[in-house]
């Protein structure tokens, strides 16, 4: 199994960018941590393989979550898209756009149209994914769909889910709210860790 | 007598965001103090639903917004209700006319006006279906004239109504002039009303008249008393913890639900701890009360918390015109510790350090307003802020660095201020461009409570009430010079030549704004400044010789060049003064430090926050 090359200071290089250097695989893309690269004062991750999608269900979603965690924490994703893209671009725009493969995407992306934030005891979801004007908004807070959510930040093998991350995931996906492929599906939302300059544009 | 039926009405133009504080302090008060928790009738989301449903949602929240953000310098949202409380065509066309000769827009304050009338009618239907004994307003701002024209139709259905004024429209002259003039009014709470409002229900009750509560004015026959105002700041323990029940359940069934983000509006202090000392010279919104008290950082934290879990509401505004310098290392640390994704407002003293702003951003702080008013030393002595203006720019800097969103406006008209106060900064905003812009710049209003109020030795001598209120109140202007809070007085300071070119300095600094960055990247062997800033040529500056890269390092929390150079030697660097000069200016021409009051500061920021374009 390949492990990725998580290469975060080259010779005389900038210490904010991180390359991964190999082929991405399931394997692989479940290792990087986003909240750890930009702990560490990483900015930007740049994928230097072309990303194949729309072959392997897991893949895909492991894929989708490195890039919903990469922007959660203003961690930058420099990538290009090879394959096919199994999802409607309006539902993803407000993950990072490959460099190119996809121009609808990067026309369509914009930060922050799709986040959930937590707080004690809940989860609030804010969508502006549709330009209806004000969005949606929606509140977790019934206990059962809370102690759940972890579950689903991850990405979630359906035949291993509780009951409940499975009522919570059918709740979500007919909001559009999650992402689903074959037995594995992840929520689509990114936790808003760092608030972009103003704060209020979101 | 029964227990008095209370209820307490916040009338336009509040913000719809978030409940009134001051109504949610006066419901805990009024328990705290043995009574039944008051009603509450929100009027400023009554008519925000009022006009999305007789307009068929032609007029929107936003357009209550800009009335109450936007129409705050115009007293727009007072002119709305006007007609209602001194006869339909008051002040009209004149108050057309004064703004036409402004350059302020109107919005749809004129179609508003159409439906003041019948709105007046349907909140006192609202109010006396629970047939209160008492019903008291808290005013501020613009929240005056739609108040006094419900006070008045109240009155009119049901004169037995007591009706009480309070907030920060009637704090020492103004509360009086109000009562005096306004015979519906029949008690004003002048000053903290914790204490006093709960006190006087009780001589209400009583039917008592209140001669020995501080501050208040009543009625002696056809006498208007007003009580002198001895009251003693309320100890920061005392400061009731709000209760906002009332306000989410009334937000939950509201069709404005949907179109708002509710905040929170918390008080960690009351007063301003630099104020009591050095006020600033055009500020009086500490009113009579400047004495600095805050909130033990225990307390505080358990209010936040407790209503943050209570009403599931993650934004939070403090309204404290200052942050304890004591909440840097008992507060924000505990906030630090939070794993919510909390976004707070709070405002600051500019001279932040760097240290500070990663305390801020670490304790979930997004918002900070410092106050920065000016990038000139001078004209910030001029103000008394105790602040250098590379300290200003130095917090726009970090605040960047550290994805702090910085709010702040630019003043000017300061008396004894020149020219040469501000074309030498002018010509450096496009250096600047990389950082958040001033919203405007603002001719500085002169403010009762302010130093430039009290003391007309500072300059403006010569006053009266600000022009608009002749379109809003029908009374005389002796009245109005009690009753208001903005003066015209002479225009000080520079001309309008220099602010025009300010304004035009501004105009261009945040149409430049967006795409604009200018990075410190530190590699091994050398510094790269990359700049990429709207309007300069696309380079990555490098510095790798070690004296430099030192000097650059020098000047990051600002500081003159003798003050570097005597470190540099100290370092074992030899660099002769003159070339430390030459090279710095040649920095500043390349827009890479700003140089104000014999100080230079390096300019890159550490890193790029996010922007939504």
């Amino acid at each position: 199994m390949a492990s990725p090359t998580v290469a975060p200071v080259r010779a005389d290089a900038d210490r904010r960018v991180c390359h991964l250097d190999d082929d991405l695989t399931t394997a692989s893309a479940s290792l990087v941590r986003p909240v750890e690269l930009a702990g560490r004062g990483h900015r930007l991750l740049r994928v230097h393989r072309p990303v194949r999608l729309g072959d392997d269900d897991e893949f895909d979603l492991r894929f989708a979550w490195l890039l919903r965690e990469s922007i959660s924490v203003g961690l930058q994703v420099d990538w290009v898209l090879t394959g096919e893209l199994r999802w409607d671009v309006g539902g993803i725009r407000h993950l990072p756009p490959p460099r190119s493969g996809r121009d609808d995407w990067r026309r369509a992306f914009t930060f922050g149209y799709c986040y959930y934030r937590v707080g004690p005891d809940f989860v609030t979801i804010r969508d502006t994914r549709s330009d209806n004007g004000f969005g949606a908004r929606y509140l977790l807070d019934d206990p059962e769909s809370v102690a759940c959510w972890p579950e689903l930040e991850g990405v979630l093998h359906l035949p291993e889910a509780t009951a409940a991350g499975l009522r919570l995931l059918e709740l979500l996906a007919a909001e559009n709210l999650a992402l689903v492929a074959g037995n594995r599906a992840t929520v689509l939302p990114f936790r808003m860790r760092r608030w972009p300059v103003p704060e209020s544009s979101v | 007598m029964a227990e008095l039926k209370v209820v307490l009405v916040s009338m336009p133009w509040k913000s719809l965001e978030s409940p009134t504080l001051p109504i949610g302090l006066l419901r805990k008060a009024c328990r705290d103090s043995g009574r039944r928790t008051p009603d509450t009738y929100h009027g400023n989301l009554r008519w925000a639903e009022h006009l999305l449903n007789v307009s068929g949602g032609a007029i929107s929240t936003r357009d209550y917004a800009y009335v109450a953000n936007e129409g705050i310098s115009h007293d727009l949202g007072d002119w709305v209700f006007t007609g209602v409380l001194h006869g339909g065509d008051f002040g009209r066309v004149e108050f057309e006319r004064y703004l036409a000769g402004r350059t302020a827009r109107i919005g749809r304050a004129v179609e508003m006006r159409a439906h003041a009338e019948e709105f007046i009618a349907l909140a006192a239907h609202e109010v006396l279906a629970g047939d209160p004994d008492v019903v008291g307003f808290s005013t501020t701002f613009m929240q005056n004239v739609p108040s006094l024209a419900l006070a008045a139709r109240i009155k009119r259905e049901r004169p037995e109504v007591r009706v009480v004024f309070g907030g920060g429209n009637c704090d020492g002259p103004m509360g009086a002039a109000l009562h005096r003039n306004f015979p519906v009014v029949d008690y004003v709470v002048r000053g903290e009303g914790e204490a006093v409002f709960p006190a006087l229900l009780d001589v209400i009750e009583a039917g008592a008249t209140p001669d020995g509560l501080p501050g208040v004015c009543w009625w002696r026959g056809e006498v208007s008393v007003a009580n002198p105002d001895r009251r003693s700041p309320l100890p920061p323990g005392r400061i009731p913890v709000p209760d906002y029940d009332d306000w989410f359940d009334h937000l939950l069934g509201s069709p404005v639900e949907g179109r708002v983000d509710p905040r929170l509006m918390l008080e960690s202090s009351r007063g301003c701890w630099w104020g009591e000392k050095h006020q600033c010279t055009f500020c009086g919104l500490n009113g009579s009360l400047i004495q600095f008290r805050s909130k033990p950082a225990e307390q505080f934290v358990a209010e936040l918390t407790d209503l943050v879990r209570r009403h599931r509401c993650l934004d939070v505004t403090m309204v404290d015109n200052i942050i304890d310098s004591r909440y840097f290392a008992e507060v924000l640390p505990e906030l630090a510790k939070l794993d919510w994704d909390l976004r707070i407002h709070y405002e600051v003293k500019s001279n932040l350090t760097s240290r500070q702003i990663e305390q801020l951003v670490g304790a979930h702080v997004t918002h900070v307003q410092p106050g920065i008013e000016s990038l000139s030393s001078t004209v910030l002595r001029l103000m008394d802020k105790g602040v250098h203006a590379v300290r200003n720019v130095r917090t726009l800097r970090d605040g960047q660095s550290h994805h702090l969103t910085v709010s702040w406006n630019y003043l000017y008209g300061f008396p004894r201020e020149t020219a040469d106060d501000y074309l030498p900064v002018i010509r450096q905003f496009p250096a600047l461009v990389h950082l958040p812009p001033p919203s405007g710049a603002s001719l500085i209003c002169l403010h009762r409570f302010s130093p430039n109020f009290d003391r007309p030795d500072i300059g403006f001598v010569n006053r009266r009430p600000a022009g608009y209120y002749d379109h809003v109140y029908d009374l005389p202007e002796h009245e109005l010079a009690d009753l208001c809070y903005e003066f015209d007085s002479d225009r000080l300071g520079i001309g309008p030549e220099v602010a025009t070119e300010l304004a035009h300095g501004i105009a261009d600094w945040k149409a430049r704004h967006d795409g604009s960055t200018l990075l410190r990247v530190d590699l091994p062997e050398r510094l790269v400044l990359q700049d990429r800033r709207v309007g300069w040529p696309e380079r990555d500056h490098v510095i790798d010789d070690p004296a430099w890269r030192t000097a650059y390092d020098l000047l990051g929390p600002g500081r003159s060049l003798p003050a570097v150079h005597d470190r540099l030697v100290t370092a074992g660097h030899r660099l002769d003064a003159s070339a430390l000069h030459g090279w710095a200016e040649e920095l500043v021409e390349q827009g890479l430090l700003f140089r104000e009051g014999g100080r230079y500061l390096s300019l890159a920021t550490t890193d790029i926050p996010v922007r939504v374009t």
